[in-house]
């Protein structure tokens, strides 16, 4: 069941009702209803893999109880950390990397045909949302071993937390310090909450039926047949995919958000406007942010003070090992892992000028416009982003080199074979409103409260219909697949 | 609460009549389906694949048999009408309080073969979870299901295509269930488009492995549902030579299992395609309208002869 789906149109407006009207009476209540409906969601999504995910929660629900009744540093608490991080990477690994790892392994040793090994790669399922969960899980363990938080006892508002629906096929990566304190406590109905999630949930739509299906039409047509198009065409290609690619997964975190808000509870919203970013690292503080915030906590901070003696270079290894650790998260391909390298390379530059973690902000003048300057950086970063989504994009690092090597080519010069102009029409706008509404949460969350209220429900009429009428052909959200 | 439960009411009231609203404005302009999903339940069918869709015109053959209930219930794409999927939406359709049906059946080698899926090797049904399997009301206006399940378009089309109807749309369906369709008519557009159709239907049969016996047994299925309700005619329609000897090659002897299939269930073969030189096609497989408004007038006197005889 997808966001985006008739199914979910029917079963969010029941739960909602349900919840406010019916399983109102203690937090309880509510969190029993919250599961109930996250496993009938995730059962219609997935149900093959529900048994893993109850296996998943409850194994670190106790082994986090357990751990924390051993002494502190004795051995028994380190036993049951590992074991508790064994678990749940090996759940990551044998899902989704050991096809790939054994590949590896094997292309490694055929290599030069010195030894010829054969390796039929075995038929595993991925199930839905398991990098989301999984990582939510191994943050939990290190907080309660590193002692920043309590286990929590109440295995209820625990699984409600693992399996809540909004989230869990595509995340955010939310911690339990975060999201239990929310559902621990009777919600009540939020009048101007819940508006604001609609509103949110409408520009999430927007962006992802309106958006990013048409713009992945393009590009889908353009990259499957890469081998006949242009480098110029392919520039373009890169450039709709970077779009349509933020297009579709804030457009899901948006209506993630949107959704929780109805319940009363707010998760992370991941999106912060990355493409108004003026160098790669503000880019990255503001792009996937709950998987960035993650890995900062549990990659980058333990490395950095590893390495803290080496300085720059001590630097410049744990920012590259993390974007790493970020490129293969998003899948067994070595094409995620040079996409993963290459962000890490581009921090190169800024470490050594000092301002590889600063977060820049923007300087507008009195017409809300840029700086020159600032526009430059702006566009200077949204093409080194793209020319990174290229390997995102690519099946396989030779189709990734080929891409590139067109559009190295005297073909870039030529006038692109695809030219869909009233896309790029469409994206002017919505970037413009984006910018408008960059300060707040979604670029519509404030922007025309102001309006009187039969102009403003006018403005949403519109905006629903635009979404009916020009949605794309549906899609499956990109990150699902992760 | 009680107040933001009667403003949301109102405004998912609006959207959803605004969206009924577009949906009343689909018609047999809105894709090479949708109408046929739309009409009350039909006495005579044609059935069968896109060159019976686009290329046996119901009116023409009402006119010479001299009746009125024939309907175009034939569909082009990727869905081959003889399997399960297909007969459960015949049945749908079909108004059973009939005798004295007549039903057309249109036959090619492509609609019998047996193609195989190359990873699994198992016999590949491409209608499953195709439009025809995902609508299960046939008679319905305007049919809700299929525009939310199976229309493959943008809804904006809808209205677009209605405006642009009677000029450069690519397809229309008449009322009685024919598929009017409008390519570019020159003699060069024309050998292109064979061409390229040629080059993709010799292609196309290394996915094929001769004769499928689940569609062959379908067929035989669907005769046997039909004739309960009146007379079924096979019918292989006419292609061009070389698109024809791209079938013989899939099935060099399908005239005589047709003959032995119609002759076993008490139905009756045509073949039209020795008269092919007669007619001229958009793509050397489907007839243009000319030659359809022809060729369903040969058919019906065909048809006519037939039931004299008998």
């Amino acid at each position: 069941m997808e966001f985006t789906s008739f199914s979910f149109a029917i079963f969010l407006p029941i739960v909602f009702l349900l919840y406010w009207f019916v399983f109102n009476k203690t937090y309880k209540t509510q969190n029993v209803l919250l599961l109930s409906a996250s496993i009938v969601f995730y059962l219609i999504a997935d149900w093959k893999f529900i048994s893993l995910l109850a296996a998943s929660g409850f194994v670190n629900f106790w082994l986090a109880k357990i751990m924390i009744q051993k002494e502190d540093e004795s051995f028994g608490r380190r036993l049951l950390f590992y074991l508790g991080i064994v678990f749940n990477v090996g759940i990551l690994l044998y899902f989704k990397y050991l096809n790939f790892f054994i590949q590896s392994f094997v292309t490694l040793f055929n290599y030069n045909d010195a030894v010829n090994i054969s390796f039929t790669p075995f038929h595993i399922l991925l199930p839905l949302g398991i990098s989301f969960f999984t990582f939510q899980m191994i943050g939990y363990l290190i907080d309660v071993y590193n002692e920043e938080i309590n286990p929590t006892n109440d295995f209820l508002s625990f699984s409600t937390y693992l399996a809540y629906f909004p989230k869990i096929l595509s995340g955010p990566i939310e911690r339990v310090q975060d999201f239990l304190p929310q559902i621990q406590k009777k919600r009540e109905f939020n009048y101007a909450l819940t508006v604001d999630g609609l509103r949110q949930i409408l520009w999430g739509l927007l962006k992802k039926s309106v958006l990013a299906n048409n713009i992945m039409v393009i590009t889908d047509s353009i990259f499957n047949d890469f081998h006949s198009m242009s480098g110029s065409t392919l520039f373009m290609g890169a450039i709709l995919y970077s779009i349509g690619l933020y297009a579709d997964f804030s457009g899901y975190s948006d209506i993630a958000c949107g959704v929780s808000k109805l319940f009363n509870i707010k998760i992370t919203n991941n999106f912060a406007f990355p493409f108004f970013s003026t160098n790669i690292s503000s880019f990255w503080k503001r792009w996937h942010i709950s998987l960035t915030s993650w890995m900062m906590n549990y990659v980058y901070t333990p490395l950095s003070f590893i390495t803290r003696d080496y300085k720059k270079v001590g630097l410049i290894l744990s920012i590259n090992l993390t974007f790493l650790l970020v490129g293969l998260w998003h899948g067994a391909n070595w094409t995620y892992v040079v996409f993963g390298l290459y962000q890490g390379l581009l921090f190169i530059p800024l470490i050594f000028r000092g301002s590889a973690l600063n977060n820049n902000e923007l300087d507008v003048n009195k017409f809300g416009l840029p700086s020159l300057g600032d526009f430059l950086k702006i566009m200077r970063t949204f093409l080194l982003v793209t020319l990174g989504m290229i390997f995102f994009r690519a099946e396989s690092i030779a189709q990734a080199s080929q891409i590139f090597l067109e559009i190295s080519s005297s073909s870039f010069f030529s006038i692109p074979t695809i030219r869909p102009s009233y896309l790029f029409i469409i994206i002017l706008v919505f970037l413009l409103v984006e910018w408008a509404g960059r300060t707040q949460e979604y670029a519509i969350e404030k922007l025309w409260l102001k309006y009187p209220k039969v102009l403003r429900w006018g403005i949403y009429y519109v905006i629903a219909m635009i979404i009916f009428l020009f949605g794309g052909k549906e899609q499956e959200f990109i990150y699902l697949q992760f | 609460m009680k107040q933001f439960i009667i403003k949301i009411g109102a405004f998912s009231l609006l959207i959803l009549l605004s969206i009924l609203g577009v949906f009343c404005l689909a018609d047999g302009s809105t894709d090479a389906m949708y109408l046929r999903f739309t009409t009350p339940s039909q006495k005579s069918l044609i059935i069968g694949a896109s060159r019976g869709a686009q290329g046996i015109h119901p009116k023409e053959v009402n006119r010479i048999l001299n009746r009125d209930d024939l309907y175009n219930y034939a569909f082009q794409g990727p869905n081959s009408p003889y399997g399960e999927i297909y007969l459960e939406s015949i049945k749908r359709k079909l108004d059973t309080s009939t005798k004295h049906g007549l039903f057309i059946l249109d036959v090619s080698p492509w609609t019998l073969g047996l193609r195989k899926n190359s990873e699994t090797g198992e016999e590949y049904l491409s209608e499953e979870d195709g439009f025809i399997d995902n609508t299960n009301f046939v008679s319905l206006n305007p049919n809700i299901e299929y525009l939310i399940e199976s229309l493959d378009k943008r809804y904006s089309d809808i209205i677009r295509n209605r405006i642009k109807k009677g000029k450069n749309l690519t397809y229309l369906i008449e009322d009685d269930g024919w598929l009017h369709v409008t390519l570019k008519p020159d003699q060069k557009s024309r050998e292109y488009r064979t061409n390229k159709k040629i080059e993709r239907y010799t292609k196309k049969l290394e996915d094929y492995h001769g004769v499928s016996e689940y569609r062959k047994e379908s067929l035989v299925k669907t005769i046997q549902f039909l004739k309960q309700y009146g007379q079924v005619y096979l019918v292989r329609m006419p292609v061009i030579e070389r698109m024809l000897a791209v079938e013989n090659q899939l099935m060099p002897n399908f005239d005589a299992m047709m003959q032995e299939i119609s002759e076993q269930n008490t139905a009756l073969f045509i073949n039209m395609m020795p008269d092919r030189d007669s007619y001229s096609f958009t793509d050397g497989n489907h007839l243009d309208k000319i030659s359809g408004t022809q060729f369903s007038k040969d058919l019906a006197n065909k048809i006519k002869i037939l039931q004299n005889d008998k």
